[in-house]
C-alpha cells in the first residue's frame, strides 16, 4: 500500500521537476506576448541559460552566481529580441528563430572549449531544502515543502503574477498595450517601454529556466539540451490561454508525460521508450488541436507598432 | 534619383554579402577564443571546400540536401509560411525511400530510383501537409506544430531503424543496405557526390519557372502578399496553402531520399546533421531570390565541407559553423529591418490622409 | 471673435512635414471657452494631422501652441492629457477586451492596487452628471457604438480635459442620435469646456458650431462665424471651386431584371444573422442605394452576392439563373459581376504587386492573361497600359508598385479591374472611403457611366447625401433588413434618418 503511495509521491515530485524548465520558459513567454511581442525564441534563451549557468558554476563553483549570470545574461537576450522586434520591427517570427539559431550554434561551439573533456564530470547543483514540519505531511509533504529554492521561486511566482496581471494597473497597462497599444498610446503609456521591459523579463525567466534543467536536474551541460522545451513552453502557453495558472498547469501536465516516460519500465508495459520520449510533443500537439479557435491570443500579438504613421 | 534605383536592386545581394561578412568576422573572434588563427582556418576552410576536387565534391555532397530543403522553405515562404519542420521532413522522406528501396524488388534501377524518390517525395510531404492542414482549417500557428514534429520524426525513425528496419547485428541502429536499382549514380568520379545534387538543380529550375511563368505561382505569391485581398479574388487560401506545405515537406523528404539514396544507401538513425534548420537560415538569406538560394546553399555546403578538415587540421571544433550560420539570420534580420526603414524614407509615397 | 476676449487654446504657424509631403501649413487658429468650433476640410486636408499635434502624438516642424496664453509644447500623450486635452478619436481608442472602468482609468497614475468597484462607483456618478449612461462593468467590445462614444469622452472627462477635441464624430450615428450627441456637446461648452469639432460633413458643422476654420490642402483657407455662412460658401472654401450637389442622370429605362434576391439569410463571423429575409430587385441600368448606419449587415449582404460568404437561405437569380451555390471561383469565372470593397488597401489590391498584376488578380487563371497554363506576360502588360490610360491612372507604367500611388488612383486600379470587361452587375461598398474630392467624382462618373451602359449597381454607402445623389431607389438597411425601399428623388433625410434608426415610419410591411 505505502509502495504505491510512495511510487505516485516520487512520480508527482519528479512531474513537478521536470515542469519547472517549461513553468519558467513559459512564464516568461507569458510576459512577452501579453505585451503583443511574440517569443519564439524562448527556446534559445533557455538554452543561454542553461550553458551560462553551467559555465559560470564550473568556473566559480557557487551556484547563486551561476544562477544570476543566467538571468543577466537572459535578460540581455531579451534585450536584444526587443530591439531586434520592438525597435527595429523586424518580423517577430524571424527574430525569435535567428536567437534560436545563434543560441544553438554558440553554445555548442563555446561548449565545448568550456568542458572540453570534462563533460562527464557532474556540475555542482543545488539541493532540496526541506521545510521542517509541512515536508512530513505524506505525498503533499514532499511535493510542495521538500524541494530545492527555485521550485519555491516558482511557487510564489505563480500567484504573484496572477494578481500583477490582474488587480494592478501595472497588469492593466500591459494587457491593454497587448491588445491595443494605440489605445494604450494615446492613453499616456509608453508601449515601447512595457514591450522592451516584458521581452527583457521573457528572458531572465527562460533563461532560469535553463539554469534549472543544468543545476538542479541533469548537472552537465552537452549540446541541445533543451531539446525542444522552449516549442513546449509556447504550446503550454496556447493551451492555457495566456493565463498563468492554467499555462503552468499544462507545464505540469507536459512535464508527467515525460516523467511517465522514465518510469514505464515499473508498469512492465511493452511500449519501446522512443515512443514515450514522443509523448510530450505529440500530446503538446494535440493540445493545439483540440484548442484551434477556442484559445484567442492577445489582440496585438505578432504586430510591429509603429508610434507615427500616416495612415490613422 | 538613378543612384536610388541601382542601390534598391543591388541591395537584395549586398545585404545578404554584408550579413555573411559579419558573421565571418565574429566567427573569426571565436575561432581566435579557440587560439587559432582564424586567417589560417578560414583559409583551411575555403581552400578544402572549393580549390580542392575532393574538397569541392564533398562540398557538392552537402550541398545537395541543404538545396533542397531549403527550396522547400523558399516555396512556403513565398506563401506567406514559416515552414520550420524541414528536419523532420527529411527523415520522413529518408524513411519513404528506404522502404521502397528495401522491399520492392526486381525493378530495373530506371524505375526503382523515380519510384524511391516519389515515395521520399510523398512522405515529406505528408509530414509537410499534416501543419499545412491545420494552419489552412484550423488557423494553428505552423511555426510551433513543424516543430513538434520534428521531434517525433526524429524519434521515429529511432525507432523503426532500432526495431523492425534495423540491420541484423548491426552494433548501433542502422538499416540494411537499399538495393543496388535503387540507388543515386555517382557523377564526379572517386568521390562520394551523387545525382542528388542535379535533383537540386532540376527543382530550382523548375520552381524558377513556376514563379517566373505560371498562373500556380502567381497564385502563391498572392496568398503570401495579401491574403485577404486574394480571397477576395476568388483565390482559395486554404488550398494554396496547403498545397505549398506538402510542396516544401515533398522537396526536404526528396532531400533526404537523397541521403539515404546515393549517400549512405542505408537508413541511419540521425543521418542529418540539421540540414532542416540550416534550411531556414538559408531561405532567409537569400531574400526572397532563387539564384541566393543556390548560392547560400553551395556557401553553407562548403562551411560544412570545409570545417570538418579545418578541424583536423587546424584544431577549431567544428560547430564554430553552426555558430557563424545562426549569427548570419541574426544580422540578415537586423539589415531586412534595416532596410524596411531606409526604403519608406526614400520612396516618394503620396497617400491620402 | 469678439476682441478683448482671449482665446483659451489658440494655435500659431503650426507645421508638420511626413517626408517631401506638407500635411499642415502654417496653421493659425483661435478658440474660445465655452464654444463649439468646427474644422472643416476634406479627406487629406489635413485635420487628424493637426488634432494628432495637439493630443501629442505628433510633433510640428514649427509654430507654438498656446493654452491660455501661456505656450505649451505638448510632446507626448501624457503631456497633453497632463495639459487638460482630451481627443475623441475618429476610430475609437477602447481595448474592446476591457470593461468600461478599466478602459476609462487606463494610463492614470499606477497604484498598486486597482480598487475597481470604488471607480466603477465614481465613473457611474460622473457618467449621470453630464448625461452620458453607461455600464461601467461591460466589456467595451460587447457595447454598441453609440455607447462605446460616450466611454471615449467620459474618458477624456475622467481625466479632467478642458479641451475636447472630436474626430469626425457622427460618422458612427444615425440622424436622430446625432442630435442627442449634439445636445450632449453644448451641455458641455455651456460648462466652459472648449471643443473642437472636426468634420467634413458641412451640414453638421453649420447647425453645431459658432465658429467654423476651413483647411485645404494643409493651409487654413477661412475662418467664419456659422450663422452668416451658406453650404456653397462653406463647399466652396473647402475644395476651391463651385461643388456640384445634384448630378445630371438620364432617367432609368430598362425594365430587364438583373438580380432577384429572394429572402437572403447570411451570417457574420460570430454565426449570428447579419442578413435576414431580405428581398429586392434590381434592373438594367439602376442604381440602387443601401444606406444605413455601418455594421447593420451590409459587409455580409456583398458578400453574400460576391460569393465570398454563403446565404443560409433564401435563392440569388442572375439574369434568370439561379446562383445562390455558385461557389465564388464560379461566379468570376462565369458571371460578370464587378466588387468593389470597401477598404481598398486591405481587401482589392496587393500594394507589392505592380499594377499590371493586381489588374490580373481575378482573371490571372483564365484567357487573355493564361494560355495552356503559362502567363501571357505580352496581354498583361498590354492590358495594364490600356487600363491606364482609359481609368486615366496616374502612373508612368504598368511595372509600378501600386504602393507608390495615391488613394484616388488605387482606387482607379481596383475600378479598373472590376469594370473592364463589361460587368453585369456592380457591388460597390463605400467606394469613395478616403478619397479626395476628385477622385470621389471620378469614382461617381464611373459608375454613372456604367449605369448608363446598362449594368445594374448595388451601392452600399454610410454617406446619405452621396446616396441620395446617386441612386434611382434607396434601401434602408437596420439590423438585417430592408426596412424600406424609397424613390430616391421623393425621399428626404428625415425619413430616411428615421428609417435607418430602426424607427417605424414609413417601413415596409414585414
Amino acid at each position: 500500500m505505502s509502495d504505491s503511495a510512495a511510487f505516485l509521491s516520487d512520480y508527482l515530485a519528479a512531474s513537478l521537476r521536470l515542469s519547472v524548465p517549461l513553468a519558467f520558459a513559459a512564464l516568461g513567454g507569458l510576459f512577452s506576448e501579453r505585451s503583443g511581442v511574440l517569443n519564439i525564441g524562448l527556446e534559445g534563451m533557455l538554452l543561454t541559460g542553461a550553458f551560462v549557468s553551467a559555465a559560470t558554476v564550473f568556473y566559480t563553483g557557487s551556484v547563486w552566481v551561476a544562477i544570476l549570470a543566467a538571468l543577466i545574461v537572459g535578460g540581455l537576450v531579451g534585450l536584444l529580441h526587443a530591439y531586434l522586434c520592438v525597435t527595429l520591427r523586424v518580423d517577430q517570427l524571424v527574430s525569435g528563430l535567428a536567437i534560436n539559431l545563434s543560441a544553438a550554434g554558440l553554445t555548442a561551439f563555446l561548449s565545448r572549449l568550456v568542458f572540453n573533456s570534462k563533460t562527464s564530470q557532474p556540475l555542482q547543483g543545488l539541493d532540496a531544502i526541506a521545510i521542517p514540519g509541512l515536508s512530513q505531511i505524506p505525498i503533499v509533504g514532499s511535493l510542495f515543502f521538500n524541494q530545492d529554492p527555485l521550485v519555491y521561486l516558482l511557487l510564489l511566482l505563480v500567484p504573484l503574477i496572477t494578481y500583477l496581471l490582474f488587480k494592478t494597473s501595472l497588469g492593466l497597462t500591459l494587457r491593454a498595450v497587448g491588445e491595443y497599444p494605440r489605445a494604450a498610446e494615446t492613453a499616456g503609456v509608453s508601449v515601447l517601454f512595457v514591450r522592451y521591459l516584458s521581452v527583457m523579463l521573457s528572458g531572465c525567466l527562460a533563461s532560469l529556466g535553463g539554469a534549472y534543467l543544468v543545476l538542479v536536474h541533469v548537472k552537465f551541460f552537452m549540446e541541445d539540451i533543451s531539446a525542444g522545451k522552449g516549442f513546449i513552453a509556447l504550446a503550454a502557453l496556447i493551451f492555457g490561454r495566456w493565463h498563468p495558472i492554467s499555462t503552468v498547469l499544462a507545464c505540469v501536465l507536459f512535464g508527467a508525460t515525460e516523467a511517465l516516460q522514465l518510469r514505464i519500465q515499473a508498469f512492465s508495459l511493452n511500449i519501446p521508450y522512443q515512443f514515450l520520449v514522443m509523448l510530450p510533443y505529440v500530446i503538446a500537439l494535440f493540445a493545439l488541436i483540440g484548442l484551434a479557435g477556442k484559445s484567442t491570443p492577445p489582440a496585438a500579438l505578432g504586430i510591429p507598432y509603429v508610434k507615427e504613421s500616416l495612415d490613422d | 534619383m538613378k543612384a536610388n534605383q541601382i542601390l534598391r536592386s543591388i541591395t537584395p545581394v549586398l545585404s545578404p554579402l554584408f550579413a555573411i561578412s559579419s558573421a565571418l568576422l565574429v566567427g573569426a573572434g571565436l575561432i581566435a577564443l579557440a587560439g587559432v588563427n582564424p586567417i589560417a582556418a578560414y583559409s583551411v576552410l575555403f581552400r578544402e571546400a572549393l580549390a580542392n576536387y575532393y574538397g569541392f565534391g564533398t562540398t557538392l555532397t552537402k550541398t545537395a540536401p541543404l538545396l533542397l530543403t531549403s527550396l522547400g522553405v523558399f516555396v512556403a515562404l513565398k506563401a506567406g509560411q514559416f515552414n520550420i519542420g524541414g528536419e523532420g521532413q527529411i527523415y520522413m522522406g529518408g524513411l519513404g525511400s528506404v522502404l521502397v528501396g528495401l522491399y520492392v524488388h526486381g525493378l530495373p534501377a530506371l524505375i526503382h530510383v523515380p519510384l524511391a524518390l516519389l515515395s521520399g517525395f510523398l512522405f515529406g510531404a505528408i509530414w509537410g501537409l499534416i501543419p499545412g492542414y491545420l494552419k489552412a482549417i484550423r488557423g494553428i500557428n505552423e511555426v510551433i506544430t513543424t516543430l513538434l514534429l520534428n521531434y517525433i520524426a526524429l524519434n521515429l525513425i529511432n525507432y523503426l531503424v532500432s526495431n523492425p528496419l534495423i540491420e541484423p547485428g548491426a552494433p548501433s541502429p542502422y538499416s540494411p543496405t537499399i538495393a543496388t536499382s535503387a540507388q543515386l549514380p555517382i557523377i564526379l568520379p572517386q568521390t562520394q557526390t551523387h545525382a542528388g545534387i542535379l535533383i537540386g538543380f532540376a527543382a530550382t529550375i523548375v520552381l524558377w519557372i513556376v514563379f517566373q511563368r505560371s498562373p500556380l505561382g502567381y497564385q502563391v505569391e498572392a496568398v503570401g502578399q495579401n491574403p485577404i485581398a486574394a480571397r477576395y479574388a476568388g483565390i482559395s487560401v486554404e488550398r494554396t496553402i496547403m498545397l505549398v506545405m506538402a510542396t516544401a515537406g515533398g522537396l526536404a523528404g526528396l532531400a533526404g531520399a537523397g541521403e539515404v539514396m546515393g549517400l549512405k544507401y542505408r537508413l541511419f538513425d540521425q543521418f542529418s546533421p540539421g540540414y532542416g534548420f540550416d534550411a531556414i537560415a538559408i531561405a532567409f538569406l537569400s531574400r526572397g531570390n532563387l539564384v541566393g538560394v543556390v548560392m547560400t546553399s553551395l556557401f553553407f555546403g562548403a562551411l560544412r565541407s570545409g570545417a570538418n578538415v579545418m578541424q583536423r587540421s587546424a584544431g577549431v571544433p567544428v560547430t564554430v559553423v553552426y555558430a557563424i550560420q545562426g549569427l548570419a539570420v541574426l544580422f540578415i534580420a537586423i539589415g531586412l529591418a534595416l532596410e524596411k526603414r531606409f526604403a519608406i524614407r526614400q520612396s516618394s509615397v503620396i497617400t491620402s490622409g | 471673435m469678439r476682441d478683448g476676449e482671449t482665446a483659451y487654446l489658440r494655435l500659431e504657424g503650426i507645421t508638420k512635414r511626413f517626408g517631401n509631403f506638407v500635411a499642415n501649413d502654417s496653421i493659425n487658429l483661435k478658440v474660445n471657452a465655452g464654444s463649439i468650433h468646427g474644422l472643416l476640410g476634406e479627406n487629406g486636408a489635413g485635420k487628424t494631422t493637426l488634432m494628432n499635434i495637439l493630443c501629442g502624438l505628433y510633433q510640428p516642424e514649427a509654430g507654438q501652441i498656446y493654452l491660455h496664453d501661456r505656450a505649451v509644447q505638448i510632446t507626448s500623450p501624457k503631456v497633453a492629457i497632463a495639459q487638460g486635452i482630451g481627443m475623441i478619436h475618429q476610430h475609437f481608442m477602447l481595448v474592446p477586451q476591457l470593461t468600461v472602468t478599466e478602459n476609462i482609468i487606463l494610463g492614470s497614475p499606477l497604484t498598486l492596487r486597482l480598487n475597481l468597484k470604488q471607480k466603477s462607483r465614481e465613473i457611474l456618478v460622473m457618467s449621470e452628471r453630464y448625461g452620458l449612461s453607461i455600464d461601467p462593468l461591460a466589456k467595451v467590445g460587447d457595447l454598441p457604438v453609440g455607447t462605446q462614444q460616450r466611454v471615449e469622452i467620459l474618458k477624456a472627462l475622467y481625466r479632467q480635459a478642458k479641451v475636447l477635441i472630436l474626430d469626425e464624430p457622427t460618422a458612427v450615428l444615425t440622424p436622430p442620435e446625432v442630435q442627442g450627441f449634439f445636445k450632449v456637446l453644448r451641455q458641455l461648452a455651456a460648462a466652459n469646456h472648449t471643443i473642437l469639432f472636426i468634420s467634413h460633413k458641412l451640414d453638421e458643422i453649420l447647425s453645431l458650431c459658432d465658429h467654423i476654420t476651413v483647411l485645404r490642402r494643409g493651409r487654413v483657407v477661412g475662418t467664419m462665424i456659422a450663422h452668416n455662412s451658406t453650404r456653397q460658401d462653406l463647399a466652396r472654401l473647402m475644395v476651391g471651386r463651385d461643388v456640384l450637389f445634384h448630378l445630371e442622370k438620364a432617367a432609368q429605362s430598362s425594365d430587364h431584371i438583373v438580380l432577384e434576391v429572394q429572402n437572403l439569410q447570411v451570417r457574420d463571423d460570430r454565426h449570428l444573422n447579419a442578413v435576414q429575409n431580405v428581398s429586392f430587385t434590381l434592373k438594367a441600368g439602376e442604381i440602387l442605394g443601401v444606406a444605413g448606419v455601418d455594421g447593420n449587415g451590409q459587409r455580409e449582404l456583398a458578400d453574400a452576392i460576391a460569393g465570398l460568404r454563403p446565404a443560409t437561405a433564401g435563392e440569388l437569380i442572375l439574369n434568370g439563373q439561379i446562383i445562390t451555390r455558385w461557389t465564388m471561383q464560379q461566379r468570376i469565372k462565369r458571371l460578370k459581376i464587378g466588387y468593389i470593397p470597401e477598404d481598398r488597401q486591405k481587401m482589392g489590391l496587393i500594394l507589392r504587386f505592380s499594377i499590371a498584376r493586381n489588374l490580373i488578380l481575378k482573371g490571372f487563371q483564365q484567357l487573355p492573361f493564361c494560355r495552356n497554363g503559362w502567363l501571357q506576360r505580352g496581354a498583361i502588360a498590354h492590358h495594364a497600359t490600356q487600363a491606364i490610360q482609359s481609368f486615366d491612372i496616374r502612373a508612368t507604367s504598368g511595372k509600378l508598385r501600386v504602393s507608390q500611388l495615391s488613394g484616388g488612383n488605387q482606387q482607379k486600379v481596383v475600378l479598373a479591374r472590376e469594370l473592364s470587361g463589361d460587368p453585369t452587375l456592380i457591388v460597390a461598398m463605400q467606394p469613395t472611403r478616403g478619397l479626395d474630392v476628385g477622385a470621389t467624382e471620378y469614382v461617381q462618373q464611373a459608375l454613372l457611366t456604367e449605369r448608363q451602359r446598362g449594368a445594374a449597381i448595388l451601392y452600399i454607402s454610410t454617406e446619405l447625401e452621396e446616396i441620395m445623389m446617386m441612386s434611382d431607389r434607396i434601401a434602408v438597411l437596420y439590423e438585417g433588413r430592408f426596412v424600406a425601399i424609397l424613390d430616391a428623388a421623393t425621399a428626404t433625410v428625415e425619413q430616411l434618418g428615421l428609417l435607418m434608426a430602426g424607427s417605424p415610419a414609413g417601413r415596409l410591411s414585414p
